[in-house]
């Protein structure tokens, strides 16, 4: 039953709890490769941590300055701009401009404009390359959530941790390849589903693991009550002892996985609390981060998703959930910014001196941005245009790429579509996304799906 | 290593049973993954004005010459170097193997003939054959077998999990292996006929139709709000149990609304047709969501039916198979008349007015309309409440006119009232009052049970120490200069309490008490004087008192809002009753009256007729039965809206539906479609005759389960024969296309098709015939060869190894340990779950609180389906989010697994109970590990498996003996109390022995 039965299909008999080879544990951790990904790109990272920004953060307050929309703060937005356009909650409303509600200033040797509510990201405009014509297809949360974690609007496809993990499988022995942190706070926080992390049509050990900072940090990850690590440890023990048994008894092969999975189970049990335990961490590390360990905040998030990449994991998404701002954009845009720049300013900085900014990507981005048309003093979603912003490995700093019109509405140069991100998230991880596939409901499967999709060469170093 | 094994057998066994080249079998898929994308049925991505799809096209195009390969353009260009001339091009990452060019060769070489595609043309089966002469003929060929027969307990084992998913216990085996000894064939047959007749073959055939159809107990996009549809599931349920022929099922699910004189049963199975996702995000728009339902209804409606991916039309003619845009957009046709919105915010709208179904008695909720489905007891409960309504009602209407004299009395007695400045007592906490305040603790004794001051009810409240009851005001009651609180007590004099305490809230502040008797009561001990007043000493007891405190000495100020009031003692047992505010209030003085009481008394000219009304109405003898009958009245509403409901199919005026250009729901230029079937599936009008009228679901199900139809059997057989084999005859159990697999047992799946259709589409008669062949009943255990030969068992030369599926799972455990509560059907349940699972939701935000009692141990299929977060339990064994259609599960191996099984409660709980099951019985300690294995997998253990379980187990004994904290701690997982007079060491060590039992592959794996 098991879609990669046919690798399976081997005689193994459990050692006990020290009988097995690497490479039976890359596979059960993710790592069966895409079968038809024979990679011809030579990679330039080994990993991917992608910051969610869900909610949709207004890039007009954030890394998309437009002088001409405060110029016209208050007037009637040009209709040539919105006429026939979809628009959310504000459709048959009266359209008024909304200048930036924040200052921007120029930063780096590039002279990167940011604004002035990421004091701490704006130290690394050197290194980040920032992407002004992002546009996506759904205009509410839950739909644009899954177009740009699937690349595709229908609920069941698999979403981009699972594509990476199906190509390059795990590094870590005991750990997850695909994990999800999650943080609140500063806006609306409009619900998320663990659709979002799913494996859709790709094998279920594929799928994100969520961790999560209150309770037990995986599922079932403790033990029952009166249950000693050493008693786990002999029952394990035990039920291998007996699986192997019954493998010789009736071929099964699913047996040999079955008891490869109890032996990683147990791992799990010590290595997810001495993660979560931030052991050896500094106080210097935690300063940079200026969070508390394990207080569920998004800097401490981002502090776990560096031990995550530590370990090997691949793919670290980390949502903070909190840039819904229809109304209040001013306080709503400073209050979330403050909760995630330095958090995200501390991530670069402590992969970078520990050397692994050169082999991690890091993505930072919302699922679409939001209008320069004012909703009372906020925003509503807006499709046409967004930033986001890549850093790390292969990445070229100081870019910027792409750029929107005088009011931020559209895109003037340069679109890039999700799609376009997910196919240079590949190629950066030495993937061809035309070549990533997966054979389901009829079709060859892919991340970018049918449309045309490019790299985004001018970001690569 | 495997590779060279498969070809090192080949020579063994054939691939193929038939050695000659069949196009659909060898050609077409080659075709169809390789050549179709740009020669294929789409004209918009055709190049070159050549499909290879249509022989007569292809030979026009000159793409080949029936009988010369070499002379053939087609090998030609397969063959190429140049990359400019190579077929496929580079560019399409599509590359022919050479076998497959070999093939094509062979094939234009013996004529190239086409043949339509085997899913698409009507099922034809040959007489005399059945499952086991199709199969033996194709292993015959192949040069091998069938395996011998599945043991007894094996074969009995699969009979159960495949038919009602529960295990058989340890006397349905001995039974079992009984009669197997002496007549094999005929208990086989008494199994079979005993389980498919069970209520619980429903339960499990019920889980692989739910994954198709998609349902689930919460609306899915954004908030996922819970949504009642517990009444289809059991709809389902019954269906399978009833033997409905499949035909009926259809037709009911996707028209039962429309059906003459629709009962409720049907029209429950209607709602199939709204178990689709909703959306009620804040912003989004009617139409664009309209369009995500009506694409979302085609998608799944076309694969759990016709296993065809039409979904790949929505934004052009499908690639690989005929199905064109305007097939997609006629389908979504048949759907368009569903009453029901985008938005379901405010901001969506209704295709029409909806209060014509409002006059007929629909009900509207927050996704539209519902149906109830009362239970059967609340059913019963509902007409006997109703029967009780009529009755009070009758009696009101039976009560004498009053007397002239008594009128009269009554009006000036009234008058006098208006008209007194008097003081009186104005009652917050009774029955009299006329603004019922509701009460923290529930709980009142009428005159039966002891003293009652004043209407039917006092409350009794008795303790050794602090005991209180809080009143919280329907309304605050406002306090007026020099007023009084006023309480009734009655002392029990055998058991005497220590203090009685008064205390008012104001503005949510506790701060003033006043009490009689001694300062026992810490409530405001300390405080200021008024927050704790000594307002005398206890009364006498036996007998009802009235104290009373005036209002300055608990510091109550006039304009004082009072929101609750809480009746303390410390200790005893007393009686409270009347508690209240001593006023001259005239608005409460009259409070007993009604408004039309009250103006017909001020009235400048008395109406008598009216005076006699409302004097009747204030009489004792009308109130006790008007109160009965709210009482009754709000029973019957509340009952009626805690019932189970879906949400109702109700046909209404279509709308428009428009062929989308590439899916766009705001390109409104596509031109408006009709409701028909695919074009290719679908018979033309004749030429002369009347267009047919606008078709509905009712026709589309009927042509779904038309004789003609070749997709709806052959799709359900094929899906019921991968649940019994672990891969269906055509293993892409969702895609009859042409991308599909062309089937392993052609002419088995048709016969197949065919015996379903022949035989009244009966579920069960399919099932028996499969369960009763030769070919189900064999050994799963493959030997060396056949398991590298044919490790997916395709060629049927042995039964295959199925991992249970998640529900499964749950239920074998909860069956071994004999927790199961075996009840079917009713509202989804909610076992545990980690806590804060589903902090992501909101609108609003949700704590998931557990059910208690019966309902934790219930099967897995009940458990709340939560789509956007599944209980974490079902997810890690792959059950799916039922988002949209699930046509097959995939059947993982996860770490999360085992996990799971080893620190989920339900595990550690049902190992528990198990264990004290086990020690419970006369043989106690005697043979455990043995008995336990038999329990729970009921076969024998071998003597290597009794010694590693028992060493286990002696072990845990040892060690829980050092430590029996440890062993009061096992013991006390799970909301199941472990029995107090076991010992809790011995009952500990069995429970790490059961856990470790319940954790083997065995024991998830039906062999």
């Amino acid at each position: 039953m098991s879609i990669f039965s046919d690798s399976n299909r081997r005689t193994f008999l459990g050692q006990g709890l020290t009988g097995l080879g690497t490479i039976a544990l890359s596979r059960m951790l993710g790592a069966e490769l895409g079968v038809s990904a024979g990679s011809v790109i030579s990679p330039k990272v080994k990993r991917v941590i992608f910051l969610s920004m869900a909610g949709g953060p207004s890039h007009l307050e954030t890394f998309d300055f437009k002088p001409k929309l405060r110029e016209l703060h208050g007037k009637p937005m040009p209709e040539s701009f919105t006429k026939g356009q979809q628009l959310a909650q504000l459709q048959g409303k009266k359209l008024n401009c909304f200048g930036a509600q924040h200052d921007f200033s120029r930063h780096g040797q590039c002279g990167m404009e940011i604004s002035n509510i990421f004091p701490n990201i704006a130290k690394h405009a050197d290194e980040i390359a920032l992407v002004r014509s992002m546009h996506t297809k759904q205009i509410n949360h839950d739909p644009a959530h899954t177009f740009m974690n699937t690349g595709s609007i229908i609920p069941g496809r698999a979403s981009m941790g699972s594509w990476v993990l199906y190509g390059l499988g795990s590094e870590s022995q005991s750990l997850p390849g695909f994990v999800v942190l999650t943080s609140v706070g500063g806006g609306q926080a409009q619900p998320i589903s663990s659709r979002q992390w799913s494996s859709g049509f790709l094998p279920g050990h594929l799928q994100g693991v969520e961790f999560q900072s209150a309770g037990d940090p995986v599922h079932y990850v403790r033990n029952p009550g009166g249950v000693t690590t050493e008693a786990q440890k002999q029952l394990i023990a035990t039920v291998n002892r007996l699986n192997s048994l019954s493998a010789a008894r009736t071929s099964d092969a699913e047996i040999a996985t079955r008891i490869e999975q109890y032996e990683l189970a147990f791992r799990m049990q010590s290595s997810v609390p001495e993660l979560m335990g931030y052991e050896g961490e500094t106080k210097q590390t935690f300063d940079l981060y200026g969070c508390t360990p394990g207080d569920g905040s998004f800097a401490s998030n981002c502090l776990l998703a560096r031990r995550l990449a530590e370990r090997g994991v691949r793919f670290i998404q980390v949502y903070h959930r909190g840039w819904d701002h229809h109304g209040g954009v001013k306080n709503g845009t400073a209050t979330t910014a403050k909760l995630v720049d330095q958090g995200t300013s501390a991530l670069l900085t402590d992969l970078k001196q520990r050397g692994m900014l050169d082999d991690t990507l890091v993505v930072w981005g919302g699922e679409f941005g939001r209008t320069p048309m004012a909703q009372g003093d906020g925003r509503d979603h807006h499709i046409k245009a967004f930033s986001i912003f890549l850093a790390g490995g292969g990445i070229k700093g100081g870019t910027v790429h792409g750029e929107t019109d005088e009011l931020g509405y559209g895109i003037a140069k340069d679109p890039v579509s999700v799609h376009d991100l997910h196919a240079t998230l590949l190629h950066l991880l030495g993937l061809d996304h035309q070549r990533l596939t997966y054979r389901a409901q009829g079709l060859d499967q892919k991340l970018t799906g049918v449309e045309p999709a490019a790299v985004i060469k001018q970001i690569l170093a | 290593m495997f590779r060279h094994g498969v070809i090192g057998f080949l020579f063994a066994f054939p691939v193929y049973a038939d050695p000659e080249i069949r196009y659909g079998r060898d050609i077409r898929p080659i075709l169809s993954d390789k050549c179709f994308f740009c020669h294929g049925p789409d004209a918009k991505t055709r190049e070159e004005d050549l499909r290879l799809d249509i022989r007569e096209e292809a030979i026009a195009s000159k793409a080949f010459i029936p009988g010369n390969p070499e002379k053939s353009r087609l090998i030609k260009l397969i063959n190429a170097t140049d990359e400019d001339d190579i077929m496929p091009p580079p560019s399409s990452h599509k590359v022919l193997t050479s076998k497959e060019k070999q093939l094509l060769a062979d094939w234009i070489k013996a004529g190239a003939v086409y043949e339509p595609h085997w899913a698409y043309s009507v099922p034809k089966r040959e007489a005399g054959r059945d499952i086991d002469s199709i199969v033996a003929r194709d292993l015959t060929s192949r040069q091998l077998t069938f395996s011998p027969t599945a043991d007894a307990v094996t074969l009995l084992r699969r009979l159960h999990f495949d038919v009602t998913g529960l295990p058989p216990s340890p006397a349905q085996v001995a039974a079992f292996q009984t009669a197997y000894a002496s007549d094999p064939r005929a208990a086989v047959v008494r199994v079979v006929d005993e389980l498919l007749s069970s209520p619980h073959y429903g339960e499990r055939m019920a889980i692989g139709w739910l994954d198709a159809v998609r349902y689930a107990d919460t609306a899915g996009y954004h908030g996922d709000n819970d949504r009642s549809a517990s009444p289809y599931r059991d709809y389902v349920i019954d269906a399978f149990n009833a033997d409905k022929p499949f035909d009926q099922f259809t037709i009911e699910q996707l028209a039962g609304d429309l059906l003459p004189n629709a009962t409720l049963e049907q029209q429950v199975a209607a709602s199939y047709n709204r178990l689709n996702q909703i959306s009620k995000e804040g912003g989004i728009q009617d139409a664009e969501y309209l369009a995500k339902y009506q694409a979302e209804r085609v998608r799944t409606t076309a694969s759990a039916w016709l296993g065809s991916t039409l979904a790949c039309a929505e934004c052009h003619d499908h690639k690989f198979d005929p199905f064109t845009a305007k097939d997609f957009y006629s389908f979504a046709a048949y759907f368009s008349d569903i009453l029901e919105k985008g938005a379901w915010t405010g901001d969506g709208s209704y295709q029409e007015d909806t209060a014509k179904w409002t006059a007929r008695g629909v009900v509207f909720a927050e996704f539209g309309p519902i149906l109830s489905v009362p239970t059967p007891s609340q059913k019963a409960a509902l007409v006997s409440l109703e029967q009780k309504i009529a009755a009070l009602r009758q009696e009101l209407q039976a009560l004498p006119k009053p007397e002239q004299q008594a009128l009269t009395a009554w009006v000036s007695e009234q008058k006098a009232l208006m008209a007194s400045t008097e003081s009186f007592d104005a009652a917050l906490l009774d029955e009299t009052s006329a603004e019922a305040a509701t009460i923290d603790v529930p709980g009142l004794t009428d005159a039966s049970a002891g003293p009652v001051q004043s209407g039917t009810h006092a409350r009794l409240q008795e303790s050794a120490g602090l005991v209180q009851h809080i009143a919280t005001l329907k309304k605050p009651y406002v306090v007026q200069a020099g007023e009084e609180c006023f309480l009734w007590v009655h002392l029990d004099p055998a058991k005497p309490t220590s203090a009685v305490m008064l205390q008012v809230n104001v503005d949510g502040k506790w701060s003033h008490r006043a009490y009689w008797g001694e300062a026992v009561i810490p409530y405001g001990k300390g405080e200021a004087a008024t927050a704790y007043h000594r307002a005398g000493d206890l009364p006498a007891a036996g007998q009802w008192v009235r104290l009373t405190v005036p209002i300055a000495a608990i510091g109550l100020a006039p304009g004082a809002k009072v929101g609750q009031i809480a009746c303390t003692q410390f200790g005893g047992k007393v009686h409270w009753d009347n508690v209240g505010f001593v006023t001259r209030d005239p608005a409460r003085r009259l409070a007993h009256l009604s408004p039309e009481a009250v103006a017909a008394l001020k009235a400048a000219t008395p109406d008598g007729e009216k005076l006699a009304l409302v004097y009747r109405e204030s009489t004792p003898a009308y109130q006790k039965i008007k109160s009965e009958l709210q009482v009754r009245e709000k029973e019957r509403e509340n009952l009626l809206k805690t019932a189970p409901s879906v949400l109702a199919t109700i046909s209404a005026t279509p709308r428009e539906v428009r062929l989308l250009n590439r899916g766009d729901w705001q390109d409104k230029s596509g031109p408006l479609v009709a409701p028909a079937p695919p074009a290719f599936l679908s018979k033309p009008t004749p030429p002369g005759e009347q267009p047919a009228p606008r078709g509905t679901r009712l026709d589309l199900a009927k042509w779904m389960v038309d004789a003609e139809n070749p997709l709806t059997a052959r799709v359900f057989v094929n899906r019921l024969w991968a649940r019994l084999f672990g891969v269906g005859l055509s293993k892409d159990l969702g895609d009859f296309g042409l991308q599909g697999e062309y089937p392993s047992h052609p002419e088995l799946l048709d016969w197949l098709a065919i015996e379903f259709r022949e035989k009244g589409w009966s579920v069960k008669h399919l099932m028996r015939t499969i369960l009763l062949s030769r070919t189900y009943q064999q050994s799963s255990t493959p030997t060396a060869a056949l398991a590298e030969a044919d490790p997916q068992n395709r060629w049927l030369a042995r039964q295959s190894q199925i991992r249970l599926p998640a529900e499964l799972i749950r239920d074998n455990a909860l069956a071994v340990s004999g927790l199961l509560h075996p009840e079917i059907g009713g509202p989804s349940v909610k076992p545990y779950q980690p806590a804060k699972y589903y902090r992501h939701l909101n609108f609003p935000p949700r704590e998931y609180q557990p059910d208690s009692g019966a309902s934790l141990y219930r099967r897995g299929l009940y458990t709340h389906w939560q789509r956007t977060f599944l209980h974490p339990m079902l997810k890690a064994f792959d059950a799916p989010s039922r988002e949209e259609c699930t046509a097959e599960r995939s059947a993982s191996n996860t770490p999360l697994q085992a996990l799971n099984l080893l620190n989920d409660p339900t595990f550690t709980e049902a190992a528990r109970v198990m264990a004290a099951r086990l020690l419970s019985d006369e043989k106690g300690e005697t043979d455990l590990a043995q008995r336990a294995w038999v329990l729970c997998l009921s076969r024998q253990p071998t003597d290597e498996e009794l010694r590693i379980l028992t060493q286990f187990h002696q072990e845990e004994m040892k060690r829980f003996t050092a430590s029996p904290a440890d062993a009061q701690t096992l013991l006390t997982v799970g909301a199941m109390p472990a029995p107090k007079e076991m010992p809790a060491i011995p009952l500990a060590a069995a429970t790490s022995l059961c856990r470790a039992l319940l954790n083997l592959h065995e024991a998830i794996t039906r062999y």
